[in-house]
């Protein structure tokens, strides 16, 4: 097999996810994540949305001001919508979720911090961004697949 | 209906994202444009015999977003005005969507619960999901019986039970709770039932049994229509309500038991 960990010559990916997404996940997506990763906590050459670190101290500090203004709470609103509606889950459930996603407070946007083993993941899983040279996707990783390092 | 149009606005939304942002769409979409456009139509379909506004409103976007596509002149004036249609109806779905949970409407029976073609649930996922049904469920039944303390996880010896209700000091029966969010099989009902009565059987003379459960067969409820002191609780996690009068005969009988 050639794992991700060999292709990319790192151990490990990182990446900071919401609460509300990896709930949603758990529910209605047989808790397989959609997720992008880095292979760094902070890849220097990635823009501040695509930087494990950076994401989780933005988030952290949303959640703990309550800061229900900030962008990002729209941003993963959106994201979230998005992701759900694309998804082939029936309608009364994408409403259903919807109306979870918008009326979310600001602490469902509590964000967890994973590392993943890429010596487990076969190399054809991933897909590269291409947005910032240090950040990849992982459709359908599941749970035995995270460490999640901090909750 | 009303959802199938939810449903319609953010598959049109994400066809304009699709155009005037591909990096941000491949982040939330595995599908392709012919697929969204399939499956904007067959959602049109779903809903062509309504006269909504909103059913209306959704098709002139759709015919907007092909307008769009047709007539914008250059790139920037492109994705500025995809951009805006994105938004416009993504945040149209999402008021609809509240609206429509706003309005009290009851929810069609879940059709399609996991995406198809997905790995089997992981045992944590089951984990979480009863642990939530166990403590949503007795803080609901904890409402109709003031006084009682809930002790989850209550470890006998080597083995333990979901929860324990221990009776206020004045009185009145403790009660062991066992959860299971699906209850189908009358075997798996008899295997509570087994637990149950034997820590009933350590608790006490009076004690009460409780199996809480959310999706529970016709041939379960027979199976324990017998059983004595066993109370079977159909609880709603998405209403945090019970769905039928267990309950009642419960905190009736817990009440006369205060009265003793």
């Amino acid at each position: 097999m050639s794992s991700a960990a060999r292709h990319l010559g790192k151990a490990f990916g990182y990446s900071c996810q919401a609460w509300l997404a990896v709930d949603i996940a758990d529910r209605f997506f047989s808790s397989v994540y959609r997720t992008w990763f880095s292979t760094s906590l902070n890849p220097q050459r990635n823009g501040a949305s695509s930087n494990p670190l950076t994401v989780y101290q933005e988030l952290d500090c949303m959640v703990d001001l309550n800061d229900h203004h900030h962008s990002r709470v729209e941003q993963l609103r959106n994201r979230l919508s998005n992701w759900v509606g694309s998804s082939s889950l029936s309608a009364p459930d994408i409403a259903a979720i919807l109306a979870e996603i918008v009326a979310a407070p600001v602490p469902a946007f509590r964000p967890q911090l994973w590392k993943i083993d890429l010596s487990n993941i076969h190399v054809s899983r991933i897909i590269s961004l291409g947005q910032f040279p240090d950040e990849y996707q992982l459709k359908d990783l599941i749970a035995s697949e995270i460490e999640v390092v901090v909750p | 209906m009303r959802e199938e149009l939810v449903a319609v606005y953010v598959l049109i939304g994400l066809r304009a994202l699709a155009d005037c942002d591909s990096a941000e769409y491949v982040r939330v979409s595995d599908l392709s444009k012919g697929e969204l456009d399939l499956r904007i139509a067959s959602r049109l379909a779903a809903v062509r015999f309504s006269d909504d506004l909103d059913r209306r409103d959704a098709v002139s976007r759709f015919e907007q977003l092909t307008s769009i596509l047709k007539d914008a002149k250059g790139n920037s004036e492109l994705n500025f005005l995809l951009r805006q249609l994105h938004m416009a109806c993504l945040q149209r779905a999402q008021q609809l969507s509240l609206s429509i949970v706003n309005s009290g409407a009851p929810r069609p029976a879940r059709e399609n619960p996991r995406a198809p073609g997905l790995a089997a649930s992981p045992a944590a996922r089951r984990r979480v999901l009863s642990d939530d049904h166990l403590r949503l469920g007795v803080m609901r039944l904890l409402r109709e019986l003031p006084g009682y303390s809930p002790v989850f996880e209550y470890a006998v010896s080597s083995s333990q039970v979901d929860c324990v209700l221990e009776p206020p000091a004045d009185g009145g029966p403790a009660i062991v709770v066992e959860a299971k969010v699906r209850l189908v099989a009358p075997s798996e009902a008899a295997s509570l039932v087994k637990t149950l009565r034997k820590y009933v059987g350590l608790w006490g003379k009076g004690t009460l049994a409780v199996i809480l459960a959310s999706e529970i067969s016709a041939a379960v409820r027979d199976s324990l229509t017998k059983e004595k002191d066993l109370y079977l609780l159909d609880f709603d996690q998405e209403s945090n309500a019970f769905r039928e009068p267990g309950v009642q005969t419960l905190t009736t009988r817990v009440r006369a038991a205060y009265a003793r």
